[in-house]
């Protein structure tokens, strides 16, 4: 009788909750539809109609200027230093380099207890590096001349699943994972205290990247769910989510004005997202590109998009017009990872030919 | 259905947090599409005049444009800085 009770109880309990879940269906689709047709009236004009009346870029010429060669395995991310000097890079062989761009030196070796160090990030003090990947761990190395840098190394992060990117806000002090468990965390780097964590994404978080605007208080991230989605580092929201692409999303970067970001892809498309729109305002394709993109990255003033792809090369886009404006031969497999030095003199390319190039 | 996927689905409770897992699930979409539609939007008009506007203003003292007006600058050009080979 008891039983009978309680079941009597629980079918009440799901009939409710059925007519909820409905209620809360509808309401889904009433927002969406709004959101569409809103979207849709704000979009007036493309940007590439209005840039086509812009000069266009005229006696481009980067050269390749240096092959750093140490790796023992493919490399998967790399970071410079706000030196403009130093790079750190890591590798599939489980091993982290810290290089001197100018000379090709290799000043610091750091080997992991792993293979797959998908990621890598230079501390803005220049005085420490971070890294990590299948170990789900983000440790932080000391950078000094006189001691071994494994000895004073410290794990700062633990995700259930693997690094996939690591980036320090603008001090030492924090530093932001994207994981394989599809979710972001905010660190605090001498306690190696969560501050945050951020749920949403529906698959492995690939790439983030923080806002350059002076507040700096909001990321992108991209991931395997083909969403790029906006967070507040403050409260743990995702505050936009933008759709769009037809693949995983593997590198995403914001544009230096702060108002927007870009997106490379595996299917084989970068893309432009507005932030202020909230919407895609421009993709990068041609019929011939087949192959996806492992990363992007502005020139200093956003003009140009540098994408590196699973080709072997690295294509540079007119960000406005939309149109290729040069692509560069060098690498001996895919260009898995890229970055403009801070300055925007020169570009850095991690290949999964074992090498990185400077071109500038 | 298996038979023990059978007995789980007559089970009222299992019913019960299965509903109630798709229920959060439900309002976890609702929410942030609320959020969404409560954000402020710009026309894209407006938007991509301003991105413009920042990359012509800024593309003057793009070096990877605009190249260094003397090689020399450059601390990549050819040669210099290379490591010191002791023959």
């Amino acid at each position: 009788m008891l039983t009978f009770a309680s079941n009597m109880a629980s079918d009440l309990k799901v009939d409710c909750q059925q007519e909820s879940i409905e209620a809360l269906t509808r309401e889904a689709e009433t927002l969406k539809a709004k959101l569409e047709e809103e979207k849709a009236k704000l979009g007036d004009v493309e940007l590439q109609v209005v840039a086509q009346r812009l000069n266009n870029i005229q006696g481009f010429t980067m050269k390749p200027r240096r092959v750093l060669k140490g790796h023992q395995g493919k490399v998967l991310c790399m970071d410079w230093s706000q030196d403009k000097r130093h790079i750190v890079s890591s590798s599939q062989d489980g091993r982290m380099l810290v290089w001197d761009a100018f000379t090709t030196n290799k000043e610091h070796a750091m080997t992991m207890p792993t293979t797959w160090v998908m990621a890598c990030a230079y501390g803005p003090s220049g005085t420490l590096v971070a890294c990590g990947g299948l170990d789900n761990k983000c440790t932080i190395y000391p950078l000094t001349l006189e001691d071994d840098p494994t000895a004073k190394k410290r794990a700062i992060a633990t995700h259930t699943s693997y690094l996939s990117c690591c980036t320090f806000t603008n001090s030492d002090h924090q530093i932001l994972t994207g994981s394989g468990d599809s979710t972001c965390a905010l660190w605090d780097v001498e306690s190696g205290q969560m501050i945050q964590s951020f749920h949403g994404h529906m698959g492995d978080v690939m790439s983030v990247d923080i806002s350059p605007s002076e507040s700096g208080t909001t990321f992108v991230s991209g991931g395997c769910d083909k969403l790029a989605n906006v967070w507040d580092m403050r409260t743990g929201d995702c505050v936009q989510q933008f759709e769009g692409h037809e693949s995983d999303i593997n590198s995403v970067r914001f544009h230096p004005s702060g108002d927007a970001f870009a997106t490379g892809s595996d299917d084989a498309t970068c893309r432009l997202f507005d932030l202020r729109a909230d919407r895609e305002v421009n993709v990068y394709r041609k019929e011939s590109i087949i192959f996806g993109w492992n990363s992007v990255d502005f020139s200093v003033s956003g003009r140009l998009l540098f994408g590196g792809s699973n080709d072997y090369t690295v294509n540079v886009w007119d960000s406005l017009k939309a149109l290729r404006l040069s692509v560069l031969y060098g690498h001996e497999n895919r260009v898995s990872c890229l970055g403009v030095s801070p300055d925007g003199t020169a570009l850095c390319t991690g290949s999964w030919d074992f090498t990185l190039r400077i071109w500038a | 259905m298996s038979r023990r996927g059978q007995h789980l689905a007559a089970d009222p409770h299992y019913q019960m947090s299965r509903s109630q897992e798709k229920l959060e699930q439900q309002q976890a979409i609702v929410q942030q599409l609320r959020l969404e539609a409560s954000l402020g939007r710009l026309p894209v008009s407006r938007c991509i005049e301003e991105l413009k506007a920042h990359c012509l203003q800024h593309q003057t003292r793009d070096i990877l444009i605009t190249g260094f007006a003397d090689q020399k600058e450059n601390p990549f050009a050819k040669g210099k800085n290379k490591a010191c080979v002791i023959l």
